[in-house]
């Protein structure tokens, strides 16, 4: 019970002092706190508790709500040939199960652990010198409990708008956090054998390509979800089965007695004095920079040298994954061609001919997911402006503008592959289907402007997430010495990015009255003034905040 | 050129760290700036290197005829205390590109190799990244970037306090050799040091600087002084 409320208080405390740190970041509102008093127990303080705790309850259900929403509309969206609202929603109750079981799955999988590194399980087990097991387990059941509470509301909801059965109800909500006991079970059974626990590069390999096998899975099931109704009980055996499995797990877990070490393992910390928490991020930063590089080197002079250099050593966050990316991108497109060919069945192509037709609106919230703009801007802060920005010849007018353009297109190349390949690929699409369906006389059907829209959206997408991240990098420059961001507008701006592409997905793409082409010219057009606009404040303001966070 | 810095102010919410610095610093010395923890030595600096905004006061550099000239990027340079290399590069690569972008202001241009042989760099280790490279030799690479143009101003902030004992003599030496007609400012609150490689001794207490008379620099009762001097801020 103490640990209990030892675990809850530190959460509030650490969830409480994070709020006043971002409000005293305000413009206006930081007029009314004291500088160092605000984080000090007063009378207001029990006032702020209740605010903060507010806070918490509303942000981990407005992340729950944002979850869930996507993969109802998801469901919708793969619904929408059948006839009338109640059909469609019927018809989304099916896919929403599946794709929610696969989903779960791939988290628990890639991202399980009962130790999160961060500064409460810190403070709570290296400084307060908290007994781990009950630590450990307390929290690991608070998060448990969180997903169960903050999900509930949300199946509920659609299992009783999509008339699923009533179980389901019950079953989903307890599926979740079964399925990441089974996968923390796994976890420390294997730490007991090999005393390991961190992955060696074989075992987070292996991880990926089961998490993307399962992933692949839920693709090729949503696209072939029209007889999800008739195995829908199928899905309640394995939430039923996954959920018994978890008993036994859980009773393990429970047993199990070294979490002490399990965590020392974990955060690999060798004595008392090291900080390693708040260097995490650096050092991970770090490992980017590719050692099997150093070889490699630039023909330039000055700073393209300096640019092309980095470039070159980090091509695994920027070469590697934008490769793969285009692969993987391309590998489907090959396989939906092969797939016309192959399927006889001309029904499903002209239902899919009009869901591609729909797909303008759903490009911005694949590419916010793809491209490499953000990853980008930390890379770029962590391994080298935060060194360099202490050098004042570095921040010379001419020099940030110079450095900011050569960044501008490197980035810019790394987004454009994935673009170029979506747009043929869509385009290929496109023909190829109507052939499919009208023969040769399909070409004659085909819209020129679609066309157009499909090659040109995805180009005018990727040069406008590579500005913008950059220029709100250069603008703002919210990471601080640990590379964290603290900056309120840079937060915010990132929320605001997000919520855009996902409204664009999950509202404008079910959106019968929205012509998909007049959508396609405004998402053109609108990349096009915003990245013109974006290095205009960039020339003129750029030199002047491009600087560390003293 | 002389260095001189004129009723200079920061302060943060109701703290008032630096209160009013006035003060003119010569070419050719190395001024020990010393301070206790907290006293704004880092501040300083900081407000200088344009880091941080200041609330209030201007500097500036002036010839022996009083023309007086604004501080340029490139009139400056800064180490700090945990060095701040950019990683992804080797040390020769760094070298080199700060030898591209600032040719023009160099003065005795030399070969990277002279450059790195100057900090004993070896050439095995300049080919490596530095983010192999240990705290000392990454405190080397980031002093080598700072002299190579020989700024009129060199801001060295607490430089040797986490070496180890080979590696700060030899960046004892390497600032001897490298002082020129640069202004160098090293901040530290070890007095020892201050005693043994400065010329001047200037000290940061209660938010103002206080020059300490150099006559009596290396004796005893100077040595007392100092520690007095500080303590009263405690």
């Amino acid at each position: 019970m103490e640990t209990l409320k030892l675990a809850l208080s530190l959460q509030s405390a650490y969830a409480l002092n994070s709020l006043i740190y971002r409000l005293r970041r305000f413009p206006v509102i930081k007029r009314f706190f004291k500088k160092n008093t605000s984080y000090a127990a007063t009378e207001l303080k029990k006032i702020w508790i209740v605010v903060g705790n507010t806070y918490r309850v509303f942000r981990a259900m407005l992340f729950a709500f944002l979850y869930y929403a996507g993969i109802f509309v998801a469901g919708l969206f793969r619904s929408s040939e059948s006839d009338g609202f109640f059909e469609v929603m019927k018809a989304s109750g099916p896919v929403f199960v599946f794709l929610l079981l696969i989903l779960s799955l791939m988290g628990a999988l890639y991202r399980n652990d009962l130790v999160d590194a961060d500064y409460e399980c810190y403070y709570a087990i290296r400084l307060l010198r908290t007994d781990a097991k009950k630590y450990i387990l307390i929290n690991y059941g608070l998060m448990l409990l969180k997903k169960v509470l903050t999900g509930f509301p949300f199946i509920l909801l659609v299992c009783l708008l999509t008339k699923l059965p009533l179980y389901y109800i019950l079953l989903l909500p307890l599926f979740i956090p079964a399925v990441k006991i089974v996968f923390a079970f796994f976890r420390i059974h294997r730490f007991v054998r090999v005393k390991k626990a961190e992955g060696s590069p074989l075992s987070t390999f292996l991880t990926l390509v089961l998490t993307a096998i399962i992933g692949a899975a839920g693709v090729l099931g949503y696209f072939a979800a029209e007889r999800f109704s008739e195995i829908l009980w199928t899905f309640a055996v394995f939430a039923l089965a996954v959920i018994a499995l978890s008993v036994p797990c859980a009773l393990y877990l429970l047993r199990y007695d070294n979490y002490l070490v399990y965590y020392k393992r974990y955060l690999a910390l060798s004595n008392e004095n090291t900080n390693q928490i708040a260097k995490k991020t650096i050092v991970s930063q770090q490992k980017q920079i590719d050692d099997k590089t150093v070889m490699k080197t630039s023909k330039r002079s000055g700073f393209a040298y300096f640019a092309d250099l980095f470039d070159i050593r980090h091509r695994k966050i920027l070469g590697n994954a934008t490769f793969i990316i285009t692969l993987i991108m391309a590998i489907v497109f090959v396989a939906m061609y092969a797939g016309l060919f192959i399927i006889a069945d001309t029904a499903m192509f002209e239902r899919f001919g009009r869901i591609l037709s729909r797909a303008l609106p759903v490009m911005p919230f694949a590419f916010y997911i793809i491209n490499r703009g953000q990853q980008y801007s930390q890379a770029l802060f962590a391994n080298c402006d935060r060194a360099m920005l202490h050098y004042a010849f570095y921040r010379k007018r001419s020099n940030v503008l110079r450095l900011f353009a050569l960044r501008l297109a490197g980035i810019a190349k790394q987004n454009l592959p994935p673009a170029l390949t979506a747009g043929f690929g869509f385009v290929m699409l496109r023909v190829l289907l109507n052939v499919r369906v009208y023969g040769l006389s399909g070409l004659e059907k085909i819209d020129i402007l679609e066309l157009f829209l499909f090659l040109v959206a995805p180009i005018a997408l990727s040069i406008f997430f590579s500005i913008h991240y950059l220029m709100l990098y250069y603008l703002l420059q919210p990471f601080d010495i640990e590379s964290k961001s603290r900056n309120f507008g840079y937060n915010f701006a990132m929320g605001a990015t997000y919520m855009a592409c996902y409204l664009s997905y999950s509202v404008l793409s079910t959106m019968d009255s929205l012509n998909p082409l007049v959508y396609g010219g405004i998402l053109i057009a609108f990349c096009l003034v915003y990245s013109g606009i974006a290095s205009l404040l960039v020339f003129l303001l750029a030199p002047k905040t491009f600087k560390n966070r003293v | 050129m002389n260095f001189t810095i004129e009723h200079l102010k920061k302060s943060y919410a109701t703290k008032e760290v630096l209160k009013d610095i006035t003060f003119t610093f010569k070419p050719g010395h190395i001024y020990a700036l010393l301070g206790r923890n907290g006293a704004g030595k880092t501040t300083l600096f900081n407000c200088i290197n344009g880091d941080i905004d200041t609330s209030g006061g201007t500097w500036y550099l002036s010839d022996e005829n009083g023309n007086k000239r604004d501080l340029l990027p490139e009139d400056l340079g800064y180490v700090i205390s945990e060095p701040m290399v950019p990683e992804f590069l080797t040390g020769r690569e760094f070298v080199k590109f700060y030898i591209d972008v600032n040719k023009k202001h160099i003065k005795n241009l030399r070969s990277i190799d002279e450059y790195l042989a100057s900090v004993a760099i070896s050439p095995e280790d300049s080919n490596r990244l530095m983010k192999e490279y240990s705290h000392g030799m990454r405190n080397k690479m980031q002093m080598l970037i700072n002299f190579i143009s020989e700024p009129p101003v060199l801001l060295l902030d607490e430089p040797l306090t986490s070496l180890d004992v080979v590696v700060a003599e030899e960046m004892k030496d390497i600032l001897r050799s490298m002082k020129g007609d640069s202004i160098i400012l090293l901040s530290t609150h070890i007095v020892d040091l201050a005693l043994d490689l400065c010329d001047e001794i200037v000290l940061l207490n209660h938010g103002v600087l206080t020059a300490l008379s150099r006559d009596e620099l290396g004796t005893e009762d100077f040595r007392a002084r100092i520690i007095e001097a500080l303590k009263e801020e405690g």
